[in-house]
Formats: C-alpha cells, structure tokens, sequence
C-alpha cells in the first residue's frame, strides 16, 4: 500500500476540515433591521436604495437595511412618523421638510445628505423613536453604524453605480434651516 | 482489486468524506459566494407578510452553500400587483431574487386574463415552498340574532352586513361566495380599507360580518376568538381546517354541482397562501437548492421555537404542491372563469 498516498489524503482531509472552521459562520443572532423608504420603484432613488441594502447586508455590522419604494419624500416624512408601521430612515428634499408639520418634524432627526438627484439634494432623515422589541442603545448604535456604512469606499462605490449622483457629505446647515434637529451620530 | 482501484476507492472516499464532514453542497457550490438574496414583498413592512419572511431569511441563509446574506425589498401598490409585474418582468433570474407574493396572485391573473395591468403569469413562477395556508374564516360578530346560517337564511335580506375594502379585494369575493354558496342574502359594504379598520366598523355597529385568514384572526385577535365575540360559521378552503373540524367549508355549502365547482376554484387561493417563488427562468439547479433549503428549514428547531414566539402558525408545503395548486387554478377552464365572473358580478 502506498503509505505517501495515504498520507497526503489525510493531510488533504485535515486542510479541508481547518480551513471550514476558520471560515466565518453567518450567526443566527439577531440583527437590528431598519427600512429605508427611497421613492418610486423605476426611479434611481429606489435603486440606490437596493444598492445601500446590499451593502448593509455584506458590509453592515449588527443590522441590516431593507429597502422601501414608497411615493416619495412627503410619502417618507410620513412614514417615518407614522405611530405604526413607522419606517426607520427616509429619503427627502428640503423642500419636503419645509411643508412637513410641526409635529411631523419633532418625530425625526437630520442624519446627512446622500447626493443630488435632478438638481436637488436628497437628504436622509431617521425617526427618533427605536422600533418594537429594540433597545434604545441598539438602536442609537445601529444608526451611527449606518452613516459610517454610508461614508466607506465599499458601499460608495455600490451605490454610486446605481445613482450617479450620491456624495455622501454632512447638511446640518440645512436640517438647521427647516427646524430639523440633528440626530446624535449625523454627520457634521 | 489491484492498486489502481484500491487508490480510486480511496479518493472517492476522501472526497466524500470531506465533502460530509465540511458541509459542501454539491449543487450550485460557489454561485452564492459574494451575492445577497433579495426577497420582495409586494406589501409595506409590519404586517404577515414582513413577519414570515423576516423569519425565514434569518434561518433559510444557513441552508443555502456559501451562506448569503438575505435582504427584504418591499414594493407595495395595487394590492401586489405591482410587485408581482416587478418580480415577472425586472427581478434578476440567476436565483438571487424571491417573492413572497400575495395568495390571490394566481387567482386574480386567471379571473382577469386579457385585461391590461397583468404583466405575470403566476404558473411559470418557480414555487420554493408554503409556510401556512391562508384559509378565509367567515367570522360573524356577537351583534348578529344568531350565528347560525340555517336561523340566519330565514332573516330578512340585509341583516347578516359585510365590510370589505373593494370589488376586487379577497374579503368581497369571500362574502359574494359564502352569500353564493349558503344562499344568504348579504349586505357587502365596500371601502373599509385594511382588517384594523373593518374590525371598528363590526365594533360600531355598521357591519356584522368579516370574511378574513384565519392565522391572521387567532395571531391578531386571538381574544375575541376565546370571548366568542367573533364565531367562524364558515371556510374559504379546499378543506376543513385542523383548528376548526366542525366549521364546513364553502364547497361543502354548495347545493350544485356547478356551483361546487365555482366554489373549489375560488379556495384554490387559499392553499397558495404564504408561499415563496423564484422568477421564471431561474437555474433549474438553483431552484431545486433553494427548494432544499427551504424544507429543511421548515424542520429546523430554532426556525420553529421562533415561529412560536412570534405567533406565526405554520402548515409547510413543499414547492411541488404549490405547483400544483397554482397551476390547477391557471389551468381553469374558460365556462368556469366566466361563471364565476358573473357570480362575482365582475363585467
């Protein structure tokens, strides 16, 4: 019997056997789930709505973003407002901020601008409140690891493949302008 | 046996063996490497349809080679039209795309084929699996004189009252069959938009009657049930329901022949219910991956421990069966379609 033979099968067994150990397993725990309300199902806002879900799901960190075609940024203001059934974050112009209610603007908070779309600039809001079932702090911490999603190269480079026009920068002037306070993880 | 197949008996297996111990699938390995699975759901978010699913993508990942992480897309819009020609038309084909469309999807195509608006053919969707059924209780609220459709028949016309949100919605359908099939003379009131509102509308007095899933009534009012504020005095499915071996179903109601076969068509839909389906075109090997996972997450403990946490009633389904039921319904004849168009009232 070939004894090298032999022995290269088990060498070969036990590389195999290692190198499914060391591979990271997807755990079963749960991750914090936000829904992003983008707009239209044919329009580019969706799409780089896909593109940021995609990304949260291959390079977020204990949460994951599912994507929302709603009707548009009114639509999302109220959304994210809304006592049930509330979406987490949402896409918005400044001007959809001006025409929101007072109590409407209470309920949310400022996180950043996500780029220009058509020679506006879409903003991306959050709702204050954390969901059901869902720490206060997870949910704080879930937020803040959202935008630093948003500002890496890797999830960058994703969406702006779907919408050209997404730069990733800080519009606190223009939260402040419409009376929109500033979330604790915007960026500033 | 000399050394060569000594050695070839060997490797096979070693290759086996390794193949077992390491957890390798032997089909489709390496096409999830580095992709997302994106299930759509024609609806908004916090309601079944973002439960089931939710729960579903949480354990299926680990039965599918390479793990991928799993995203849920809502696209909601003319009662799940709307992603449904999305999911036909636009969703990737490769096996990275599901849907949880809604139970009538099938039904409503086949009622209205020719019209415009139907962009998908429900029969070439490739069916994963059912988690639950989704058979229609007609419950009858404690304001009614009786909950007895044989006392009810001899009342006067109008005083068992439907709320249903449209012509075209499920709870319209069920009332005009259940009316169809007891011969009760029903009242069917429409533009009560969503079971939250429908429930109201029986509290104050404007209708007494609400056709609606019987998961949906025991997870959400579980307590009127018990209360017997509510009683199901009738079903919406193929057949009788293990919860309720005393209610009869709407086929068993129907007097005729003709109208058992209307009736059987119509409840067709509720054995669709919560299913999963891939785009038509999709890999016939990543269907069947998909179908695999599927079927042994159903038997998973943490998948059910969960489901039973999150009081999610389960009836699992292999893909083949929803084939089946899907293609039984697009396969109706033309006389049945028109017949129960015009039972339905339907131009």
């Amino acid at each position: 019997m070939d004894q090298k033979f032999v022995k290269k099968s088990l060498i070969f067994c036990a590389v195999l056997l290692i190198s499914f150990a060391a591979h990271p397993q997807n755990s079963l725990a749960g991750d914090v789930e936000l829904v992003i309300g983008t707009g239209n199902i044919k329009g580019n806002l969706f799409a780089a709505g896909n593109a940021i879900s995609i990304a949260s799901a291959l390079n977020g960190k204990g949460f994951k973003i599912y994507n929302y075609g709603t009707k548009g940024g009114k639509d999302n203001i109220k959304r994210v407002t809304k006592k049930k059934k509330s979406i987490n974050l949402g896409m918005v112009t400044s001007n959809d901020l001006s025409k929101a209610k007072a109590k409407q603007i209470k309920k949310l908070r400022g996180l950043m601008s996500l780029g220009t779309l058509k020679g506006k600039q879409i903003l991306l809001i959050v709702r204050n409140k954390a969901p059901k079932k869902v720490g206060k702090d997870a949910y704080q911490s879930a937020i803040s690891s959202v935008v630093k999603l948003l500002n890496s190269s890797n999830a960058q480079k994703r969406i702006k493949s779907a919408w050209a026009g997404y730069a990733p920068k800080a519009a606190s002037d223009i939260f402040k302008n419409v009376g929109v306070k500033l979330h604790t993880s915007a960026m500033q | 046996m000399n050394l060569n197949s000594f050695k070839a008996i060997l490797i096979a297996i070693s290759v086996m063996g390794c193949i077992t111990v390491s957890g390798i699938h032997p089909v489709s390995a390496g096409f999830y490497q580095n992709k997302v699975i994106t299930i759509i759901i024609p609806f908004g978010p916090g309601g079944g349809y973002h439960l089931y699913s939710s729960k579903l993508a949480k354990h299926i990942k680990q039965y599918i080679p390479d793990n991928p992480p799993i995203v849920l897309q809502f696209m909601p819009g003319a009662g799940g039209l709307k992603g449904a020609n999305y999911f036909n038309s636009v969703a990737p084909k490769g096996g990275t795309h599901i849907a949880l469309l809604s139970q009538t999807a099938a039904l409503f195509q086949r009622l209205n084929s020719g019209k415009k608006g139907y962009r998908y053919d429900a029969s070439k969707f490739n069916y994963i699996g059912r988690l639950v059924s989704m058979d229609a209780a007609h419950m009858f609220f404690k304001s009614l004189p009786s909950r007895d459709l044989g006392v009810l028949k001899g009342k006067k016309a109008g005083t068992v009252i439907a709320c249903t949100a449209g012509k075209a919605a499920q709870g319209y359908i069920n009332a005009k069959a259940l009316s169809v099939a007891s011969g009760l003379k029903l009242k069917i009131l429409t533009g009560y938009q969503g079971s939250r509102r429908q429930n109201l509308a029986m509290q104050q007095g404007e209708c007494n009657y609400q056709p609606g899933a019987w998961n949906s009534w025991k997870a959400r009012l579980g307590d009127w049930i018990e209360k017997k504020w509510v009683v199901p005095v009738a079903l919406t499915a193929p057949t009788r329901h293990p919860d309720l071996p005393n209610v009869p179903t709407i086929v068993e109601l129907a007097k005729t022949p003709e109208l058992k076969r209307i009736m059987s068509f119509i409840a067709g839909y509720a054995a669709v219910g919560r299913a999963f389906s891939t785009p038509p075109g999709t890999p016939k090997d990543r269907v069947k991956t998909l179908r695999i996972a599927f079927n042994k997450t159903v038997k998973d403990k943490a998948f059910l421990a969960e489901a039973k946490r999150h009081n999610m009633l389960l009836g699992p389904e292999t893909g083949d069966y929803v084939q089946k039921v899907v293609e039984n319904i697009i396969g109706a004849p033309d006389d049945l379609v028109q017949a129960t168009r015009k039972m339905l009232g339907y131009k």
